[in-house]
């Protein structure tokens, strides 16, 4: 990726937080300032700052290593499996392919995925009484 | 004599069988987050978070716990960068210059042995200047009005700008985006909400703990599972004789270094490396002998560990008087105890004298168990640093996961931190700052609010913001900061 392109994301970003920030309403008057101008201010501070950068830095650039895309997709399937698999079997594979990842034998990946989602679901659960999901698919709620 | 009373008062707080043993659980788990590497001491009290949020601790023993959890590892971080040259924390990061060539020679006891002995003496010149402006917690908040915070965080901003090592246009577009992050959810005075679409999470603005496991800690976990697998092995740790000897030889660097840290620690928007550096930076001048800094030089490691500890001990000031973050740790450590019911600022101090006693003596108690723990234990530590990342990394996302579900439950919240950890991915790969991303986020509420109030009290005449001495100083010191920053970018052309 290119810092360039990222700084392209942070100019868009920057001039559509401003437009939001103008599109606010405001009701009533209470202060001469009110709740538009700092987000206005900063939308178009982050896009001048953004194009600035973009005009005076050099092409920096990183390439996306094969493991952090993969670290990346096993987080989002374990924010997807977190209510849809409950805690407990999300947990487990989320942590066996993070630990496989990171080059544990299956077996240690298996054993530390299972130790840490019982261990967590156990303090959460029974320690502090924070409901964990059991897994809409199990048709389980709480 | 009432700063005695007042003190040993804190001392009976702190002697509760309690709070004496959230101290040790504080300093504990600050230790061991100070020594594994990839876990900083920011993430780490935010992930300690939902432990103590169900129990609803008094507001003296959460800043007993989280106070221990964070000079903990600060004291604890020079370990993995004195055995292995990977600073547990970046505030330990000129304590591995002499310290891991020490190391290497086979003296890792005596590095250790050093650095737990600066550290300690660090802390507690810290420790005693607050103890002798003890009174000043709640006084010095009287002459800060609504436009003296608006020119206190402007100071702690430009400070920020001028003391970060990054290039300045990243580390404004970084403090731009922690402001901006900050603007989201309901507007006090009119009652608008602000970005926050049909999204109820989203209304009383991006919670606190999204925002710290988002940006510290899930983007560590990306960043760790870059780097290969280390298979540096950590050297055998020896009992060192002949300590005392060596730190009378050296007490004054000791005492110059402590020095510095507290200065650098009372003064708000400069954090821990900033005087780990700092006091390295100094003795390295002072030295006549300066060409064996960088071999493994005992001056090189005391220094920047008592300024680092002096520093964390000394931030508490401002943090606890002012109500002002002066670095990242510090700004989570604020948040931390907003979410826990203890406000700091002048307020807290002027109806809680005591509490604030039983921070000062917990933190003269933690340092002496901390400097026992540390020469006792020190044989250990090279066990704790050989946990296998495949157990550190999976266990750092799922602490992620369920820190944030235990205070905020729902899906968005968790959706919310897995973007968040991601974009702060990119923020670290293009080397842009976090500290003012988070220091902006922290205080951008309390700009605004104060700005606005300010202008609204004085019907919109923006001289109100010079209107006492103080305001006016401080604007002096912020324009005094910006010429020495300019003067040092263009001398660097």
């Amino acid at each position: 990726m290119s810092e360039r392109l990222f700084l392209l994301i942070l100019l868009t970003g920057g001039l559509v937080y401003a437009y939001f920030g103008w599109r606010i309403e405001v009701p009533f008057a209470y202060d001469p300032l009110g709740p538009k101008m700092l987000p206005v201010f900063l939308g178009l501070f982050l896009a001048g700052l953004s194009l600035l950068s973009m005009v005076s830095a050099g092409p920096e650039t990183f390439a996306l290593s094969g493991r952090v895309a993969r670290l990346a997709f096993i987080v989002l399937c374990y924010f997807l499996a977190f209510q849809l698999l409950g805690f407990m079997p999300a947990t487990t594979l989320a942590v066996y392919a993070i630990a496989r990842l990171r080059g544990a034998s299956w077996m240690q990946g298996l054993l530390t995925g299972m130790i840490v989602s019982l261990f967590f679901y156990g303090v959460f659960h029974f320690l502090l009484q924070v409901p964990l999901p059991l897994g809409r698919i199990f048709g389980v709620t709480g | 004599m009432e700063t005695v009373h007042a003190f040993i008062q804190g001392l009976m707080i702190v002697a509760l069988p309690v709070n004496l043993l959230l101290l040790v659980i504080g300093i504990t788990v600050g230790m061991i987050i100070g020594i594994i590497p990839g876990i900083s001491a920011a993430s780490g009290i935010a992930l300690l978070l939902p432990l103590t949020h169900t129990f609803g601790l008094a507001p003296e023993s959460a800043l007993i716990l989280y106070a221990g959890v964070y000079y903990g590892s600060k004291y604890a971080g020079r370990i993995p960068a004195i055995l292995l040259d990977i600073p547990g924390d970046v505030s330990s990061l000129a304590t591995r210059f002499d310290g891991y060539p020490l190391a290497m020679a086979g003296q890792a006891g005596r590095a250790l042995a050093l650095t737990a002995v600066g550290s300690f003496v660090g802390g507690m010149m810290a420790i005693i200047v607050l103890i002798l402006i003890g009174g000043l917690f709640a006084e010095v908040g009287n002459i800060f009005g609504r436009a003296e915070y608006v020119a206190l965080i402007m100071f702690v901003f430009v400070l920020v700008l001028t003391l970060s090592a990054a290039p300045l246009l990243r580390t404004l577009i970084s403090l731009c985006l922690g402001l901006m992050m900050s603007v989201v959810g309901l507007d006090w005075a009119t009652g608008v909400f602000r970005y926050t679409s049909t999204i109820p999470e989203l209304y009383d603005g991006i919670d606190f703990i999204i925002v710290v496991i988002g940006v510290f800690t899930l983007s560590e976990a990306f960043m760790l599972v870059e780097q290969a697998v280390i298979d540096r092995k950590a050297p055998a740790v020896m009992k060192y004789h002949g300590l005392l000897a060596e730190c009378l030889r050296l007490k004054w660097s000791f005492i110059r270094s402590s020095l510095i840290g507290t200065l650098i620690g009372l003064l708000p928007g400069a954090g821990t490396y900033v005087a780990n550096l700092a006091a390295y930076r100094f003795e390295k001048k002072a030295a006549r002998d300066r060409e064996l800094f960088g071999k493994g030089d005992p001056r090189g490691l005391i220094g920047p560990e008592a300024a680092n500890s002096a520093c964390a001990f000394g931030a508490f000031f401002p943090l606890m008087a002012l109500g002002i973050p002066g670095s990242a740790t510090t700004a989570v450590l604020h948040g931390t105890l907003l979410l826990m019911n203890v406000d700091p600022g002048p307020d807290f101090c002027r109806n809680h004298p005591e509490i604030i006693w039983a921070l000062i003596a917990s933190m003269a108690l933690g340092n002496i168990l901390l400097l026992v723990a540390n020469l006792k234990l020190a044989r250990f530590f090279p066990k704790l640093l050989a946990v296998p990342g495949w157990v550190v990394m999976p266990m750092i996302v799922v602490v992620s996961f369920v820190s944030v579900y235990a205070v905020s439950p729902s899906m968005i919240s968790l959706l919310l931190m897995v973007i968040i950890g991601l974009f702060a991915y990119g923020l670290r790969k293009f080397r842009y700052p976090l500290a003012p991303l988070i220091l902006g986020y922290v205080l951008g509420k309390p700009f605004e609010d104060n700005f606005r109030l300010a202008l609204a009290i004085s019907g919109g005449d923006g001289a109100v913001l010079l209107q006492s001495g103080t305001a006016v100083i401080l604007w002096l010191c912020i324009l005094l900061a910006i010429l020495i920053k300019a003067a040092v970018i263009r001398k660097g052309r």
